[in-house]
């Protein structure tokens, strides 16, 4: 992807660089707003990130901006500022998506991947992994012997994780696009569905795996 | 004193209403009591005088035409029903008489009264009668053949008189009764109903996001001012619950972005070691960044809410829909841990609240139930509507509360002698909820069910 990353604070910024590099997008970082709006004159992007706290405009201000041009790439807003209210301002402002700080660059990568897959209308869940038939319909796994079936939100889980399959699904990405839950509700309700999930695909025949990786997530893999 | 008489929830218009009512009632009956006796007397001398004319004008015309005279004129006076005439001779024979039917109840003397002894003598008398309605008077005087003429007169006149005086007063002070209800009309418009308006803005002043004032633009001065310094005084807590929102906001901006910063750089730790030793520790560091970050969130949310400085985003919310989630999400945790966790299905209530925040409170309370319920034991979430809001409750079958931790638990910091080192946390949980519940006019409370367990509520009014 080609990416806009609009962000005063160097270090986020220098880290951003590096994190997006390392998944294979191309990375833009302005630290201004209003040379963020001279470099879109000029170039193409697939998705914007925006701190919304910048020394010569918000975030907010400079979504309405672009909007008013006709600028419609996704739009995910980085801010400190955590409540409901500033999420739907921005929201409202013309912003797709908001993202708190602290986050994990796993998260935001995670966001950029839905938010580009909603904008291009990306494929439909896959139907088949391996040996494995997927029924969405009925939300039922079937290999050549044994067949399972998930509950409603057991099967978002893991339509979830396939989407972004090799991919680490930070635990607050899954709470959120799962369960609509923008809070750490304590209890390790995702380790517990994680955990519940895996029982369910371990059919014979069936070669999906989901691995936990300790402080950061949960990645989808299929062997086949 | 007096008042203390009238019933306790009387609204004082009702009771201005009263003694206003009472005063012009009582000036009029003292009046009308006065006037009457005056009256009363002046009339009886009018009476007096009246027969001591017509008793000489009448002997006049007796000793000029005798009593063919008399009968010629007596009889084309006016008022005859009220005025009646006997003349007797020295024999107390009737010579002549006319007494109206009205009159004739009255005892007409038989006889001459003693006391005339010579011509021209008059003597005055009063009878009343318990069955007659009227008094008597009756005037007799000697005339000049020795003969005696009576002449009696009724009260009827006088009482006549009396009662349109009478009625004229009653009239006044019927116009004097309602001219002192303007007083009434007054003390309602200006003193009470501003009164009520100051009352139903106070009520909302609890709610946070509320800029409530009082105003009352008919009010008397005194209200006014009242108000111009109750309001004064509100907007200076306004404006503190602004400078604190901001602080809030300054605080998480200062704290989060750096916790920002070390958590990249953790992560480039995390990713790029080789040394799973280093790999370990930055994996337990970033777990311990994310609690970092959730903990100054939960302290700003908290210290916002006890201070009316959250700042609501209210939606229609479906309580149902928001219970039967959570219960949901948590119920994959509770198996794990052998519990059973249901909800039960109850009314169909909207809400008009923030459901994010809700959402976290009641989480947090399935959290702690979760923690504490030991293996084997069940957790029960369910409703029920409380005039135009909602009771959501979560009973389990835990040890229960402490009957002297029972308010100490919803403090911050404070962990009931339930916790133990098996439960990591600082005891946030449930001061979170309480900040939440409190942010939405709500209460909370913790109630032990009869057979063991606790049962954590949130009381929520139907929002604004």
């Amino acid at each position: 992807m080609n990416l806009l990353l609009v962000e005063d604070d160097p270090e986020l910024g220098r880290q951003m660089v590096g994190w997006m590099a390392d998944a294979g997008h191309d990375l833009q970082w302005e630290e201004r707003g209003k040379s963020a709006i001279k470099w879109l004159k000029d170039h193409e992007c697939d998705a914007a990130i925006l701190d919304v706290g910048l020394p010569d405009m918000d975030g907010f201000s400079l979504v309405e901006h672009l909007r008013a041009e006709g600028l419609m790439m996704p739009v995910l807003f980085l801010t400190a500022r955590a409540s409901v209210a500033d999420r739907v301002r921005g929201l409202a402002a013309g912003g797709d998506d908001y993202l708190t700080k602290p986050f994990a660059a796993e998260e935001l990568l995670a966001r950029l991947d839905a938010l580009h897959r909603r904008a291009t209308h990306a494929q439909p869940t896959q139907r088949k992994i391996g040996h494995c038939r997927l029924d969405p319909v009925k939300r039922r796994i079937s290999s050549d012997t044994d067949t399972v079936e998930l509950q409603p939100r057991e099967w978002t889980l893991l339509e979830v994780l396939m989407n972004h399959e090799g991919r680490i699904m930070p635990k607050q990405f899954l709470l959120e696009q799962v369960w609509d839950i923008r809070f750490d509700p304590g209890t390790n309700v995702v380790d517990a569905m994680i955990c519940r999930l895996r029982r369910k695909l371990e059919i014979p025949g069936c070669d999906i795996h989901i691995e936990t990786i300790r402080g950061k997530g949960y990645v989808f893999k299929s062997l086949a | 004193m007096f008042l203390n008489l009238w019933p306790e929830k009387m609204p004082s218009q009702w009771r201005l209403s009263l003694l206003m009512g009472l005063i012009v009632g009582s000036s009029i009956a003292l009046t009308i009591f006065f006037v009457r006796a005056a009256v009363n007397q002046d009339l009886r001398r009018a009476d007096q005088a009246i027969i001591l004319d017509d008793l000489v004008e009448y002997a006049a015309i007796y000793t000029h035409s005798g009593v063919d005279g008399v009968q010629d004129v007596f009889p084309a006076g006016q008022h005859a029903e009220s005025n009646g005439m006997r003349i007797l001779d020295g024999n107390s024979a009737i010579l002549y008489e006319l007494i109206p039917e009205a009159m004739q109840h009255y005892p007409w003397p038989q006889k001459s009264p003693v006391e005339l002894h010579k011509r021209g003598d008059t003597h005055q008398s009063e009878v009343t009668l318990n069955e007659a309605p009227y008094h008597f008077t009756l005037g007799a005087i000697r005339l000049h053949d020795g003969n005696i003429l009576w002449f009696g007169r009724s009260s009827v006149e006088a009482e006549r008189y009396l009662s349109n005086i009478q009625n004229h007063l009653w009239l006044a002070g019927i116009m004097a009764g309602l001219v002192a209800m303007l007083p009434v009309l007054w003390y309602s418009y200006d003193v009470i109903n501003p009164i009520k308006a100051f009352t139903a803005s106070a009520k909302r002043l609890h709610l946070p996001e509320g800029v409530v004032r009082l105003i009352a633009p008919t009010a008397i001065p005194e209200l006014k001012t009242l108000a111009s310094v109750i309001n004064a005084g509100l907007d200076q807590i306004l404006s503190l619950t602004r400078e604190l929102q901001s602080t809030n906001d300054q605080l998480a901006h200062e704290l989060r972005t750096p916790l920002a910063r070390i958590r990249g750089n953790l992560e480039a730790l995390h990713n790029h070691t080789d040394s799973p030793l280093a790999e370990d520790a930055a994996a337990r560091s970033l777990e311990e960044i994310d609690r970092a970050a959730q903990l100054v969130q939960s302290i700003l949310t908290i210290r916002g809410g006890d201070h009316g400085a959250l700042r609501l985003h209210r939606q229609a919310t479906p309580v149902s829909d928001l219970l039967e989630k959570l219960v949901d999400l948590f119920t994959p945790a509770a198996e794990d841990r052998g519990l059973k966790l249901s909800v039960v299905p109850g009314l169909d209530l909207m809400l008009n609240v923030d459901r994010e925040l809700l959402t976290q409170a009641v989480a947090n309370i399935l959290d702690n139930a979760l923690a504490y319920t030991p293996k084997g034991g069940v957790i029960i979430v369910h409703w029920h509507g409380e005039g135009t809001g909602a009771v959501i409750c979560v009973d389990d079958s835990g040890p229960g509360v402490h009957p002297e931790e029972v308010h100490m638990i919803w403090e911050r910091y404070n962990r009931g002698s339930a916790a133990n080192s098996r439960h990591p946390g600082i005891g946030l949980g449930l001061s979170l909820v309480r900040a939440i519940a409190t942010a939405h006019g709500g209460t909370v409370g913790v109630n032990n069910r009869e057979g063991g367990g606790a049962s954590f509520w949130i009381r929520l009014p139907q929002g604004v």
